[in-house]
């Protein structure tokens, strides 16, 4: 089972849900801290790893996992492009903690289904 | 899955039809313990059956193979980020899963029958 | 449904509607300052949001406030160009200042005449109202969208 689509599937998935349960950390500090002055917002960068992931996803139709072992979920200081540290926004940070919420509940979904299904493979079909 | 259920007369199997079983059990990626073992019982169990069954086994198995890899694959996009279509993946989640106890069902009826032709004095 | 794309869009749209709110209690702020002699006076602010096929027709300088890069920013989604979502900058009206006649006023002009600012009290209560159920109408989609998603994971759990 070490080596399969399922292995693939599933580190996957656990990465993803490390990833959201950052997100909501830094997103609860930006919302504690929207009005301190000089506060620089956090952000989980995740989603800018997954490029090559996405490629290989591509490619070949299911992760390369060698691409997968590259990416680590952490958390970072959100600056544009010029180095400038953006303002808080209270209502994207709301809009965000709900999709954050969202995903980790599919993810824990998938993850769930993912497991039950080889579980009853495991158990020859009976409980 | 209507496939599996019309029952061919016995005969004997043919070595075309044991190839592609074998094929079958080879090529497939999932190495869950009930995947293999229907092919294997069916080879078994069906000395006698016709070419064809052996083919709608082994094209069952492959179907049940195929959605289940494309529902690891959508749980696959899913952790990356690109959840197109939530519920798309989750029927296709809910498809596979039936489709994969439907197999189950079906090798043990298969078991059952072939054990009780075995216990059939002659 | 990609709901993340369907946050986003909520998210800006209640950007939007905090914005006009904003500038509606900065107007209400400056309401009745009056111009000095010589002096600037406050410009009342207004917020003009435009739909993306009109503003891809205006000046092409004010890309850094589009709305892909507002959302790219915000939300880390891509390519909400094709959504269709508003465009909204904060521009001062040139409105003429109010004249009242106060010939003992200490910045009274030499006809007697004092200028206040150019604010409509009625017209920003009026926009401050207007935007405030706009936003709430953002926060229900934003909800639906949410109960939506939450509903499409329940699909084959009854089992």
């Amino acid at each position: 089972m070490t080596d399969g689509i399922e292995a693939v599937t599933r580190s996957a998935l656990a990465l993803a849900l490390d990833a959201a349960s950052m997100r909501q950390q830094a997103i609860a500090a930006n919302i504690a801290n929207a009005n301190v002055v000089g506060y620089v917002p956090q952000r989980v960068s995740f989603e800018a790893q997954m490029v090559e992931v996405q490629r290989s996803m591509e490619q070949s139709g299911r992760i390369d996992a060698f691409a997968l072992a590259q990416v680590r979920p952490n958390i970072e200081p959100a600056v544009d492009d010029a180095g400038v540290p953006r303002q808080v926004q209270l209502d994207v940070e709301a809009a965000d903690m709900a999709r954050n919420a969202v995903h980790y509940q599919a993810l824990v979904k998938g993850l769930s289904r993912h497991f039950s299904l080889l579980s009853m493979a495991a158990s020859d079909g009976r409980k | 899955m209507s496939a599996f259920l019309p029952v061919e007369a016995l005969s004997a199997l043919s070595p075309q039809a044991q190839s592609m079983v074998a094929i079958a059990q080879a090529g497939s990626p999932m190495q869950a313990a009930g995947a293999t073992d229907p092919a294997h019982l069916a080879n078994a169990a069906d000395v006698s059956a016709t070419g064809s069954f052996g083919n709608m086994v082994s094209e069952g198995l492959s179907q049940i193979n195929s959605k289940m890899v494309d529902s690891e694959v959508g749980l696959q996009k899913l952790a990356i980020g690109d959840a197109q279509n939530l519920h798309q993946l989750m029927i296709n989640l809910e498809e596979s899963r039936l489709s994969f106890q439907v197999m189950m069902q079906v090798r043990s009826r298969l078991l059952e029958a072939y054990q009780d032709i075995m216990k059939m004095p002659i | 449904m990609d709901y993340s794309r369907s946050f986003a869009i909520s998210a800006i749209g209640m950007n939007i509607e905090r914005t006009r709110v904003d500038v509606a209690a900065l107007n209400l702020a400056n309401a009745n300052t009056v111009q000095g002699v010589g002096g600037v006076n406050y410009q009342p602010l207004r917020v003009i949001a435009e739909s993306r096929a009109a503003s891809a027709a205006a000046t092409g300088s004010r890309d850094s406030a589009a709305f892909g890069a507002l959302v790219s920013q915000g939300l880390g989604v891509q390519d909400l160009a094709a959504s269709g979502a508003p465009f909204v900058q904060v521009v001062p009206t040139n409105a003429p200042p109010r004249l009242v006649y106060e010939p003992g006023h200490p910045l009274a002009n030499d006809k007697g005449y004092v200028s206040y600012v150019a604010v409509d009290t009625a017209t920003e209560m009026v926009s401050m109202m207007s935007a405030t159920r706009a936003y709430e109408a953002n926060v229900s989609a934003m909800n639906t969208t949410r109960m939506l998603a939450l509903r499409a994971l329940d699909i084959g759990s009854n089992a």
